[in-house]
């Protein structure tokens, strides 16, 4: 039996704010709720724009759709609502891994699917959606599809990376990546520039990488960071699940503690506090992946006010020419973002119609909310993606124009035709 | 290890299983709604290879209850958990609805304890955790039909306590829960006096482990019911508790 309560649902970056949201809590043997409203499906809130908000409908929160079905051979079936934590603590011990894993595993299976979420290692391994099976998906008028690349295929394209709008998807089944070690053997190297991230980016030989770059550096120095790259280790053979002491960010920080000073304070220190020009080490994976998940809602630094994030992808062929133009922009503006990450896509066919990776390069930053003057910033941001056939990234966008969004995912047109007629989102109803 | 959950549907039963799960118990779910108690077993067998046995059954039908228990042996830990909240107001204006609530939270436990004590005695071994809550402190007016059951079932757990005082390998808890954001209180506003179903049923399986008789959960509630037992009625008598 579903029921029915009336709390905040912010999304990640409290922008826009929202207020008390009418939810149904969805329970197995899941039925969707009598209602007039339009319909939403909620995981764990870790998008930061509005893809995830429905303030003039409701939401069906998936957080007691917690339960495995079965796993057998590295396939794992499970409700939409289960955690990519649950997935780890499950799995690991048994020798297997997320196939695809974002920055953070607070994120459901659901989620991970709407977004087509991607990982360190998208030039070997591409989306989330890449290693769905199949996925079962309830629509409005009570039909239950059994969506896979070989059946329903249309349908299961436009839910891969659907944004929740062509129906819940209540299970599905993934396939897990086998390892022997879940400790990762990193390699973090200083680089100068850009020319030398590029130059990083084209090695191979490292299943994951990703680069943090201090946003301030200009010049020669443009793009200047850290290169952080990894495979399953061969020195530390043990499959353990890494214990989560979390620190919790108790309330909304005052908006002034985050300025111009701190945050460059904080990149210099950051690209500082290795002095060598590359180390080595084994490390966890929840450090390697997921360092920010030490911190419970790290978001409340940025203050009532929140703070958008900015994620684009330029094509290969002009990402390094781009990439410059887009760095020297945001380093011109003054307006700094703590954690800039900078990464190259690879050639890996997607599985959904509006899936966000290109083959190209991908930069994510956030921004604290300073109102007109960041807004600006990423208009114009706008401009340098969508002169090279660049886009952004619709789960961490809460203000892009609707021009530009149609520019960017042509597709949409297509999508339309699936999109369930009693769903609807905030982002939805900006784009339409 | 065998465990047996009566009420197993609830949040906050559910929450106790998976805090024995990792070890991979064979688990008897007994409740209302076959088709959720399906749900959990399969999950319990997907996601920590448990075997499961599942029972439909409702406990106001005391035979069909009682032919439940006379299939059960060898259990280590048995949960009683199940409950229904009512509506005080309604049930002042309606027997109908005074005698559910006393029924399912009330009757039900005794015969449900009185099979449990059989099979314990029978076993010569076996823990049980018995929800009880903080109502049954003291008769309030919002809510003495429901309190004054939950009251009830904590006197017959002293006495099935002092009834199997003698012997160490079997033992009875009465865990009395504070707030609990479950299915149950879904229409209350939540505020910092509210606890998750994960972190009570962990402290439920805490207190078990100790031998403690009775346990409030979280801690703090012992404070709370302390006060509102201790105060005197005529300070009482004003409140709108
Ligand atoms: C610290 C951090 C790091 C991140 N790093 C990355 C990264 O590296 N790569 C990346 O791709 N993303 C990243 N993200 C974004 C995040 O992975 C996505 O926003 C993800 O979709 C969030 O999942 P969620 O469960 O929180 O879903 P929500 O944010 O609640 O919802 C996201 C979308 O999924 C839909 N949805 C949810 N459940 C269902 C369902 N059962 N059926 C149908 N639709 C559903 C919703 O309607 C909504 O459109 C990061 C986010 C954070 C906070
Ligand atoms: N939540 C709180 O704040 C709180 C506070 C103090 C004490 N408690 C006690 O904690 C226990 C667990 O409750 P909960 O909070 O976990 O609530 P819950 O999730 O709503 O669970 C209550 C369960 O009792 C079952 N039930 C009710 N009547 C029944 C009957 N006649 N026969 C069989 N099963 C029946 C329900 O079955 P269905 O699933 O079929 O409806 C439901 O699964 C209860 O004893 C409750 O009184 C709760």
């Amino acid at each position: 039996m579903n029921f029915k309560v009336l709390k905040p649902y912010p999304s990640w970056g409290h922008y826009p704010p929202t207020r008390a949201q009418s939810a149904y809590v969805l329970e197995p043997p899941v039925t969707l709720p009598n209602t007039d409203s339009s319909m939403l499906p909620r995981g764990l809130g870790r998008s930061y724009g509005d893809s995830c908000l429905n303030e003039s409908g409701v939401l069906l929160d998936t957080k007691e759709l917690y339960h495995f079905f079965d796993f057998s051979e590295g396939v794992l079936e499970v409700e939409s609502g289960v955690s990519l934590e649950e997935i780890l603590n499950f799995a690991v011990p048994r020798g297997y891994f997320l196939p695809v894993t974002p920055g953070t595993k607070f994120v459901t299976v659901g989620g991970a699917i709407a977004n087509d979420v991607h990982g360190k290692n998208h030039h070997v391994a591409g989306n989330f959606g890449n290693h769905v099976l199949e996925l079962t998906l309830l629509r409005s008028n009570g039909e239950l599809v059994t969506c896979s690349p070989s059946q329903n295929t249309e349908l299961f394209q436009a839910t891969i990376g659907g944004l929740g709008l062509t129906g819940l998807i209540v299970s599905a089944k993934v396939r897990l990546k086998k390892i022997n070690s879940s400790y990762i053997d990193q390699e973090v190297i200083k680089y100068k520039n850009l020319g030398e991230f590029f130059e990083l980016s084209s090695e191979t030989g490292h299943e994951y990488t990703v680069a943090w770059i201090d946003c301030f550096a200009s010049q020669n120095n443009l793009g200047k960071g850290l290169f952080i790259r990894g495979n399953h280790s061969t020195q530390k053979l043990a499959l353990d699940v890494h214990p989560n002491n979390k620190k919790t960010i108790p309330l909304n920080f005052p908006s002034w503690s985050l300025n111009y000073l701190s945050v460059k304070a904080f990149n210099t220190l950051y690209y500082n506090q290795q002095l060598k020009k590359q180390s080595s080490g084994v490390v966890g994976y929840d450090p390697f992946f997921y360092p920010l998940d030490k911190i419970n809602h790290w978001n409340r630094i940025y203050g009532k006010p929140g703070f958008f994030q900015y994620q684009c992808v330029v094509p290969k062929a002009q990402s390094h020419e781009q990439m410059q133009k887009i760095l020297k922009l945001i380093s011109k503006s003054g307006i700094g973002s703590f954690l800039v990450v900078l990464k190259m896509f690879g050639d890996y066919k997607k599985q959904g119609l509006l899936s966000f990776p290109e083959e190209g390069a991908t930069l994510a930053m956030d921004f604290p909310n300073q109102g007109e003057k960041v807004l600006g910033l990423m208009t114009a941001l706008d401009e340098l993606v969508l002169e090279c056939g660049g886009k952004v990234y619709p789960a961490k966008d809460a203000r892009l124009s609707k021009q530009s969004f149609h520019q960017m995912y042509p597709e949409f047109e297509r999508f339309k035709a699936f999109i369930d007629p009693n769903f609807s989102s905030n982002y939805l109803r900006r784009m339409l | 290890m065998k465990i047996c959950c009566f009420g197993a549907n609830s949040a906050i039963a559910k929450h106790i299983v998976y805090e024995y799960a990792d070890s991979s118990p064979e688990v008897i779910l007994v409740g209302r709604d076959q088709q959720k108690l399906d749900v959990e077993a399969q999950h319990l067998k997907a996601r920590y290879s448990c075997k499961t046995q599942v029972f439909s059954c409702d406990f106001t039908n005391t035979e069909k209850t009682i032919e439940v228990c006379k299939t059960l042996k060898d259990i280590d830990v048995f949960i009683i958990a199940h409950g229904y909240l009512g509506s005080q107001d309604e049930a002042q204006n309606n027997h109908s609805e005074l005698q559910k609530i006393i029924d399912v939270n009330y009757t039900s436990y005794a015969h449900l304890l009185e099979e449990v004590g059989r099979i314990v005695d029978m076993q010569q071994f076996g823990k049980t955790i018995v929800i009880g809550s903080v109502a049954g402190d003291r008769g309030r007016q919002s809510n003495y039909i429901y309190g004054s059951s939950k009251g009830a079932i904590e006197l017959y757990v002293q006495g099935i306590q002092h009834r199997f005082a003698h012997n160490p390998k079997i033992h009875f808890l009465l865990a009395k829960p504070g707030f609990v954001d479950t299915p149950m209180t879904k229409d209350f506003p939540k505020g910092p006096l509210w606890a998750k179903p994960k972190a009570v049923a962990k402290l439920m399986v805490q207190g078990l482990n100790k031998n403690k008789r009775v346990v409030y959960t979280p801690k703090f509630w012992f404070l709370i019911m302390t006060l509102i037992k201790w105060c005197p009625f005529f300070v009482f008598k004003k409140t709108k508790l």
